[in-house]
């Protein structure tokens, strides 16, 4: 049961495999495809055949009606769900809503083949710099552009809701935020939602013994600031707390 | 053969041993707690020999009422007692209707008309040291009229309450207070008596006035005082009951922050939003109420138990959960336990000893549920054996008693089930679970070698992971379900086909006050529990599940025989969970109202606050817990309880494996 990821009650799937590396990403344990083990024995990730997946999806039928449903996340689960119509299908077929997290790093036809049983996009605007992006992401732009256009263009774009998440001198400086809202004014979307990182997935980080990118909390001051120029280009902003 | 001889002989022996030696300790805990007042007044505890005639004469004319200035005349003297040979019936709430529309004359019959007189007096008593007082005119009114008024209503309530109370009854209930006190509510309104901000206070100083002898009222723990109060409810036309009233009592409850007393709110289908986002926000307190109960699925079991249906729509609870019909059962809700896991260990050593060879699981199920009839048979034979004591003032105000002038201990109460508890049912249902996957199906060890770790308490083996051996009891998997509801069957095959004494079917219930006392001289089970580990707490996980997952296997279980003794999902909520997502938890409750659980209550704590009330229970004395059908100050728990709270609220945050 999740509260957080789409409207109303939620079950959430996470899949193992990301094809970028964001620093202040609270998931590492999804960012490879392998089942992980942590130092103190935790077990990330477990096979599930596509059956078992459906049947413990519609375990939560009752509890989705007032909106609520099944939320695709990751990892980038756009890697996957192409793999996964059948799936889909059976989720409508039992009027269940779907959505998705997702960075839109991932071929055009991975979201092409899928985006027909979407009802919700959540997507991240990271860093709209395509040098600093590689740089820092290891995420090659160009997808992002063209997935972001291609839902535009194919009127999906109402479904997409934006989420930046804020981390101290990589995606908060004046000049990313001014990029975003270019791109916001281009492809119509009309509201965000802005949060600082946070630190909460040190210790995941510590027991999978990787590189822990410790980022440095905004304050509530920069944060409204970063809030105003999204108000002042009639962009409806909401922060979160996480 | 005498009781003594019987009580010996059955299987439940050690249950019945423990339930004499709770009861000591009671009565010694009620010593204690009269300890201090002994001193300062030197008083001596005075004891009668008997409930009922002479004896409760001089035991409530003998007391030395005092003056009081408060709003509400209530008062018990907790030096005297009686001593008696028969059970008093406790834990049931009286017909309080029969209180408030009928004057104490009203109730005169031949043979009531002596302890219509002994109240007659006492009343007298009380009005003579304090004249001209508001309460005293209420008093005085009770002989010769009907109640009119609203804090009339709950002084005669108080009074009736602090007779009960003063006369050896236990888990005092209160019945269906805001169906009962709405109409004197709305009348007084009307009036201009009353405004809803007074109606507010009153209310509150009729709360804080019950939770007076919170020590001397608390039965097994402190804070056991079975004094709870229902709310809201269907009625036989299918419409949802509540009144302002209904939300007073929760709003009144939330702002008092006080384990006691408690309240129950009856959940259906078309509840209003707001009633159950009260009872969200009243549980945000953390004080653990209301515990939900869910007509959806309550009344029906009721009526398929032979309760009527007309009584099955206005059902109340014993003093935790137990479902009977206020002012017309003395229902004894807790009559008996019955320890399955302990049953399979005990038939897994027989068959071993016979040298027994299953054939498969089937097998196994097919006679250890023959087991489980002949053990429960072997139970039985002691509860009948028990007379109720002679008991002049609450047959007044139960509902057929009051109507034939006859004493309740004579039967003709219209219901007198029997309930058995099931402590330790999901360790059972998971030692079923173990010897299914470990022995029958992946022929990881024999029944003997299984049999033998657990005879030696596990020892030089890691146990927990026999407590995660795949799907277990709380998660909805058809392998948990299917032998939860096939035991379930069992049960209720057994109760179907046996009465008690006043022909009465027994009930069962899955959900058990007594998880840590219980499982205390309880050897370690095939579920991978340890020697003298508490049981699981009533229907919960052991492991960290969704609460959806929780609920969605109480939705599974088959409610529609005899196991309708309570059955509550208990679970821990992290206090941010609820206050960052309120709407959605509103959500989900009633959603889940829908989707069929029986009762339901929670705790809303985090283990931090918990553990550092551990260590500095200076900072934390006002921190109150849900226990078991009760909530008390989390620093008067037994450390055992505390314990058991801080892993239960360690897995739900994912810290404890």
């Amino acid at each position: 049961m999740c509260f957080d990821d789409g409207p109303g009650i939620r079950t959430t799937v996470f899949f193992k495999g990301c094809p970028i590396r964001c620093p202040w990403c609270c998931n590492p344990e999804n960012l490879n495809h392998e089942i992980e083990s942590g130092v103190d024995g935790t077990v990330y990730g477990k096979m599930i055949s596509e059956e078992e997946l459906l049947a413990e999806l519609l375990k939560d039928k009752h509890y989705f009606s007032n909106g609520g449903g099944v939320t695709f996340s990751g990892g980038e689960c756009l890697l996957f769900l192409h793999k996964l119509i059948p799936l889909l299908k059976k989720l409508k077929q039992n009027n269940i809503s779907i959505a998705i997290e997702t960075s839109l790093f991932v071929p055009l036809d991975n979201l092409k083949t899928i985006i027909q049983y979407i009802d919700w996009l959540y997507v991240d605007f990271k860093i709209l710099d395509k040098t600093k992006c590689f740089s820092a992401l290891k995420g090659n732009l160009d997808l992002f552009i063209s997935n972001l256009a291609f839902l535009r263009e194919n009127d999906y774009i109402t479904k997409v809701h934006p989420r930046i998440p804020l981390v101290s001198s990589l995606t908060d400086n004046n000049d990313n935020i001014f990029k975003i809202i270019d791109l916001f004014k281009k492809t119509g979307i009309t509201s965000v939602e802005i949060f600082s990182a946070h630190n909460l997935a040190k210790e995941k980080y510590n027991n999978l013994r990787y590189d822990f990118f410790e980022v440095s909390r905004l304050s509530d001051e920069r944060i409204n600031d970063i809030a105003a120029l999204f108000k002042k280009n009639n962009i409806a902003v909401t922060v979160l707390h996480v | 053969m005498g009781i003594k001889s019987l009580v010996k002989k059955s299987p439940f022996a050690p249950t019945i041993k423990k339930w004499k030696k709770a009861c000591f300790q009671v009565k010694k805990n009620k010593r204690d707690a009269s300890k201090l007042e002994m001193i300062l007044g030197s008083f001596k505890i005075r004891k009668f020999n008997s409930i009922s005639g002479q004896q409760m004469q001089k035991l409530l004319l003998g007391i030395k009422y005092p003056s009081l200035n408060d709003r509400f005349y209530y008062y018990i003297d907790q030096n005297v007692s009686f001593t008696t040979k028969g059970l008093i019936v406790g834990n049931i709430p009286v017909d309080y209707s029969i209180v408030l529309e009928k004057s104490l004359n009203d109730c005169r019959k031949e043979t009531t008309a002596e302890i219509i007189d002994l109240l007659i007096k006492v009343i007298d008593k009380i009005v003579k040291k304090n004249n001209g007082k508001k309460y005293s005119l209420y008093l005085n009114d009770f002989i010769t009229s009907s109640c009119k008024h609203f804090e009339e209503a709950l002084q005669r309530i108080l009074f009736i309450n602090q007779m009960l109370w003063q006369t050896n009854h236990t888990l005092v209930g209160l019945g269906r207070l805001d169906l009962l006190l709405t109409p004197y509510y709305i009348s007084d309104l009307k009036d201009g008596v009353i405004t809803p901000e007074s109606a507010e206070l009153i209310l509150k100083d009729f709360l804080v006035t019950l939770h007076k002898h919170y020590t001397y009222k608390s039965n097994t723990l402190l804070g056991d005082t079975g004094q709870i109060i229902i709310l809201g409810g269907k009625n036989q036309n299918e419409n949802y009951f509540c009144s302002d009233l209904t939300e007073m009592f929760i709003d009144v409850i939330a702002d008092l922050k006080l384990p006691d007393p408690k309240v129950l709110l009856r959940c259906a289908n078309n509840m209003p939003r707001s009633l159950m986002e009260k009872a969200v926000k009243c549980m945000c307190t953390g004080i653990g109420c209301p515990l939900l109960a869910n007509d959806e699925v309550i009344i029906q079991g009721l009526i398929n138990n032979g309760y009527s249906e007309e009584d099955s729509y206005n059902y109340g609870t014993s003093a935790c959960w137990e479902p009977l019909i206020p002012g017309k059962s003395t229902d004894q809700n807790n009559m008996l336990s019955f320890k399955l896991s302990e049953a399979v260990s005990d038939f897994v050593s027989e068959k071993l000893k016979e040298n027994y060879s299953f054939i498969n699981f089937d097998d196994f199920l097919t006679l250890f549920s023959k087991f489980v009839v002949k053990q429960l048979e072997a139970g039985i034979v002691s509860s009948n054996n028990i007379c109720y004591e002679e008991d002049p003032i609450q047959s007044l105000f139960l509902h057929d008693t009051h109507e034939t002038g006859t004493d309740l201990s004579s039967g003709t109460v219209k219901y007198n089930y029997y309930g058995i508890l099931m402590p330790g049912f999901s360790n059972g249902i998971n030692s079923l679970l173990n010897i299914k996957r470990l022995v029958f199906e992946t022929s990881k060890y024999t029944l003997r070698e299984f049999s033998e770790m657990r005879e030696s308490n596990f020892d030089g083996f890691d146990s927990s992971t026999l407590k995660d051996t795949g799907y277990m009891y709380g998660e909805e998997h058809s392998d948990p379900i299917e032998i939860t509801n096939a035991i379930i069957s069992t049960i209720d095959t057994f109760c179907s086909s046996h009465t008690n004494k006043y022909n009465c079917h027994y009930k069962f219930g899955l959900s058990s006050p007594s998880y840590i006392t219980s499982s205390a001289s309880s050897l370690a089970s095939f579920d991978g529990r340890k020697n003298n580990e508490p049981f699981g707490v009533h229907i919960s996980s052991n492991k960290q599940i969704s609460y959806t997952e929780l609920l969605n296997f109480c939705s599974k279980i088959d409610y529609s025989g005899h196991n309708i003794d309570g059955n509550v999902a208990d679970f821990i909520v992290s206090p941010n969970f609820v206050e960052n997502h309120f709407d959605k938890f509103v959500d989900f409750m009633l959603l889940s109202v829908s989707n069929g659980f029986f009762e339901m209550q929670m705790n809303v704590l985090s283990s931090l606050t918990l553990k550092d009330a551990l260590n500095h229970p200076e900072k934390y004395k006002n921190l109150i817990v849900r226990v078991w059908g009760f909530s008390a100050y989390f620093n008067d728990l037994p450390l055992e309880y505390k314990l058991l709270l801080i892993k239960r609220t360690e897995i739900n945050e994912g810290l404890h494996n």
